[in-house]
């Protein structure tokens, strides 16, 4: 059995007083997309630097493809790759010149990707990074990141204040790399609906402690929205199974739930309503209504 | 990969390089401009002249040594703090780039790139020298090259602060202000070694140069440690490096002061000329650096070290008993230097009291005993000298004040038998007078008249030349063209010349020691009071002559490459195995072979003195050992590593 791409045990990073991760668990199997949701400041950034070495735990273990970040730090960065929201490229060279000294430090350098990806992204080599927009800048980092055929990416809201259109091709080649690769990817963001877009699973992270992990797929397959409509109002502390959450406006409830078999409509019938319409949520609307209705000290996990 | 990150510092750096070109070469005319302003009074302080080539030859070189330190700095600052003020250090983070590989490749760009710099404006400045002087020759090499040499110091300096300063701070500008702040740091302190502990020295080199590389050292290490080590983020970045300065900076005081008194006792193996007890086994040997020197109480019978003498010391003198040692020093802690004072310590070492001895308008000199009684020669700044009398309990009793240029001539001869101190000093220089006077040491005054008042020499470079009773006197005296030894009955009035010879000293019993001429030979004569010959021993020309503290015994050592005269130490450096012609003579009047006692020592510089009535000292400039001269050859070392 192959080592897990990523697994964080009880891992917790401190900033003087404040906490930025808090005990938080990961997995990521090879292969796979995980999508790292929070608001700013919520860890995301924190837990892909403690993956890739750059921060050290203050407690707790991780294990990246095997590796101790903190003891194997240069190992794993042949095999791990970070891209990160702030550009950190010099912006006194040229495009050709950041990949070349790219592909002097590093050993598993493909210099026919990078061709292949410069090309597809539509970089124009001779002009320096400093001349660059904030998207081109981007594209160049990615470049930079997945010419290194890595094992597992870790991405820092890389698409994070760039255009739809930029954001689009940027993932593309995310989501290109990795598949061509069977590498991992972290994909921590603010903007749920480009994580639902490529994630795998989902986490989010509050405060730097997990709120929520689920199966995209599954979420979005399973989770719909209900909106009843009973005669008589809607009825008090009704039962109904893998209800997520529930709102009430004079004679219309509102369910959000699972529903596997697909009988959310009969069942809600079966309560009186009269008329029954499910829809399907978006992540984020699925995010929303859980975070509504979960402790602060539970995880929830679907 | 070494490589590439190698020159894209040194490709960062181009900019600086540049910037360092263009004031370099501005320099001269900065020079110049300020110069010519002066000289037209633009500068509001009345006009000053300049001279264009001393203007190039010796200011401008000082201008550029403290540029190059302040480029060197913005280089280091710039190489180590840049990536981090301009948010692209993480991209060499982010890499599988170990950190120690970027630190290194850092210090290679930054060292070249200073050298570059710092070798172009050198040429630049002696080419401007060459065509202001008309060429150059070795003195302008020197005031050129000084300077620069200097600079270059001051350069490698700053690299090495803005090195720490740079891995410290988050921006160059702050990293050169601290870099600075920090590159001052090993000059401030070798400078406050330097003057605060001004004798803290091994063979006059000062502590404080061999310990000065110890912070430009821990600068490095601080920048290493912040830059290579822990969390590739930095936590703990700035208490890496500082917890690397603070250890150093306690690390180099601790170590100067545990190994400055090692240092300055380490001096006093080379044995330089000793003060004996007259009658006691005690002896203090002394040693150190020009600027001062110090000494260890030796305890000659059991052959041990008693107690260590600070340095400076000015003079020693043991009571005649030898229950009492005198010393007028400077002496400080760890090298340092107070006010002068005369200290007493009793035999075992511990000091008993301590008096100020020297103000404003004094200056001691030398120290003496008169039974009971310290004397401290002293000259008054004001054209007159003074003898001040202490006693060791009561303190000071009072001064003789006597008329002349200063005690530097003066010579204190005594105590004798009963005690009396003469004083031989100069009077006059035209006609060249002398005088000789016992002391009145209850009524601080010289007594009158002179007991002999004469032109002439001073009498002799030997140390005992007033008799033990105190009736002669001698005095070597230049007559119808010949030394003399001329010898004074201070009892009788009356003097005796003994043609072509000089004097060694006097014996107990007023026995007098001679070197007389014997055609190209010497005869070692020992004559009684009234001039009969006790003994004799004829010798080649060139011999020494020592006579033992007590006045019992004296050493006779031949010396190849002296004159006939007697000095105040023998030297044995020129004279190895059957050659060694030297003699022992016991109160006897008994030849003893000194080979017997020299066996086994073969080192040609061997240094051979008195410490004490039967005890002698010989040193070989690293190590003294002591031996009785009743017991045999049996050397036994007390400084030094002796063999």
């Amino acid at each position: 059995m192959s080592a897990a791409a990523l697994q964080f045990e009880r891992v917790t990073r401190r900033f003087g007083s404040k906490t930025a991760v808090d005990g938080l668990d990961l997995h990521v199997e090879p292969g796979s997309i995980l999508g790292l949701v929070g608001r700013n400041g919520s860890g995301k950034t924190t837990s892909l630097a403690l993956a890739h070495g750059i921060l050290h735990a203050d407690e707790g273990a991780i294990r990246v493809l095997g590796l101790d970040p903190r003891t194997d730090g240069l190992t794993l960065r042949t095999r791990v790759s970070l891209l990160a929201e702030e550009s950190s490229l010099y912006p006194w060279m040229t495009v050709q010149e950041i990949l070349d000294f790219g592909a002097a430090l590093h050993e598993n350098w493909d210099a026919e990707l990078a061709t292949d990806v410069c090309d597809r992204l539509k970089l124009e080599r001779r002009q320096r990074i400093r001349h660059l927009s904030r998207g081109t800048r981007a594209k160049v980092s990615l470049a930079l990141a997945v010419s290194v055929r890595p094992q597992l990416l870790l991405l820092d809201d890389p698409t994070a204040g760039l255009d739809p259109l930029v954001r689009r091709e940027v993932l593309q080649g995310v989501l290109e790399a990795v598949s061509d690769e069977g590498g991992a990817v972290v994909y921590a963001s603010h903007l749920v609906h480009d994580i639902e877009r490529v994630a795998d699973d989902v986490v989010f992270l509050d405060d730097g402690k997990k709120r929520f992990e689920a199966s995209v797929e599954h979420l979005k397959g399973t989770m719909r929205r209900a909106r009843a409509v009973f005669e008589n109002g809607a009825p008090d502390g009704f039962q109904l199974d893998g209800k997520v959450d529930a709102q009430t406006d004079g004679r219309v409830l509102t369910v959000v739930a699972e529903d596997p078999a697909q009988d959310l409509d009969s069942r809600l019938r079966s309560l009186g309503a009269s008329e029954v319409e499910v829809e399907p949520l978006s992540l984020e609307e699925i995010l929303i209504a859980y975070l509504r209705t979960q402790p602060e000290a539970e995880v929830a996990h679907v | 990969m070494f490589r590439a990150l190698w020159i894209k510092h040194w490709v960062q750096l181009r900019a600086l390089r540049w910037v360092g070109f263009a004031v370099g070469i501005a320099l001269p005319f900065v020079f110049w401009a300020g110069a010519e302003a002066a000289k037209r009074g633009w500068f509001g302080k009345g006009r000053s002249e300049y001279d264009l080539t001393s203007l190039i030859i010796d200011a401008l070189p000082m201008g550029a040594a403290v540029l190059w330190g302040l480029l060197a700095l913005m280089f280091s600052a710039q190489a180590f703090a840049g990536d981090r003020a301009d948010g692209t250090e993480r991209f060499l983070l982010d890499r599988p780039v170990s950190r120690r590989r970027t630190w290194l490749s850092r210090v290679l760009a930054t060292l070249p790139s200073v050298l570059v710099v710092i070798a172009g404006q050198a040429l630049y400045v002696w080419a401007l020298a060459t065509l202001v002087h008309g060429g150059t020759g070795p003195s302008i090499w020197t005031r050129i090259g000084t300077p620069l040499l200097v600079g270059a110091g001051l350069a490698l300096l700053g690299t090495i602060g803005g090195m720490a300063a740079g891995a410290l701070m988050r921006n160059p500008m702050q990293a050169a202000l601290v870099g600075a702040v920090l590159a001052a740091l090993p000059i401030g302190v070798t400078m406050f070694f330097l003057s605060v502990f001004q004798l803290a020295e091994i063979h006059g080199l000062h502590l404080a140069f061999l310990l000065a590389p110890i912070l430009p050292v821990a600068l490095v290490v601080a920048s290493y440690r912040a830059s290579c080590l822990g969390e590739p983020a930095g936590r703990g970045r700035i208490q890496r490096g500082i917890v690397v300065l603070v250890v150093a900076l306690v690390a180099t005081p601790a170590l100067f002061a545990a190994t400055a008194p090692v240092v300055m006792r380490a001096l006093v193996v080379a044995g330089w000329p000793q003060q004996a007890a007259l009658e006691a086994d005690v002896t203090v040997m002394l040693g150190g650096s020009y600027h001062g020197q110090s000494g260890w109480i030796i305890d000659t019978s059991s052959k041990e070290k008693i107690r260590f003498l600070k340095p400076p010391i000015r003079s020693t003198a043991w009571k005649a008993d030898g229950s009492m040692l005198a010393v007028l020093h400077q002496a400080g802690a760890l090298g340092s230097v107070r006010e002068v004072r005369l200290e007493l310590f009793d035999r075992d070492g511990e000091s008993l009291r301590t008096f100020p001895v020297e103000s404003e308008s004094s200056y001691a000199r030398g120290v003496h005993w008169a039974g009971e009684l310290v004397l401290v020669r002293e000259w008054l700044r004001v054209g007159r000298s003074a003898i001040r009398v202490l006693h060791p309990e009561r303190g000071e009793l009072g001064r003789i004040e006597v008329a002349g240029e200063g005690s530097q001539t003066w010579k204190l001869l005594g105590p004798t038998d009963d005690g009396s101190v003469f004083l031989h000093r100069f009077v006059s220089n035209d006609p060249r007078t002398y005088e000789l006077n016992r002391l009145d040491l209850t009524g601080f005054r010289l007594e009158e008249p002179a007991l002999i008042e004469e032109g002439g020499d001073l009498p002799t470079f030997a140390a005992k030349v007033l008799s033990p009773s105190g009736r002669y006197f001698a005095r070597l005296a230049y007559v119808d063209k010949v030394y003399s030894s001329r010898i004074y009955d201070l009892q009788e009035g009356t003097r005796t010349d003994y043609p072509d010879s000089v004097i060694a000293g006097w014996l107990t019993g007023d026995r007098l020691l001679l070197l007389e001429k014997a055609g190209d030979e010497v005869r070692v004569v020992l004559r009684g009071a009234d001039g009969t010959e006790l003994l004799s021993r004829t010798l080649p020309r060139g011999v020494t002559v020592l006579i033992s503290p007590d006045g019992r015994r004296f050493l006779v050592a031949q010396r190849a490459m002296a004159d006939n005269r007697s000095f105040g130490y023998a030297y044995f450096g020129s004279i190895r195995g059957d050659d060694l012609g030297a003699l022992l003579v016991s109160d006897g009047v008994e030849w003893t072979d000194l080979q017997t006692l020299t066996a086994g020592l073969d080192d040609e510089q061997l240094r051979i003195v008195w410490g004490g009535p039967n005890t002698l000292i010989v040193s070989d400039g690293a190590a003294s050992a002591v031996a009785d001269t009743d017991s045999g050859a049996t050397w036994k070392g007390v400084l030094g590593r002796w063999r």
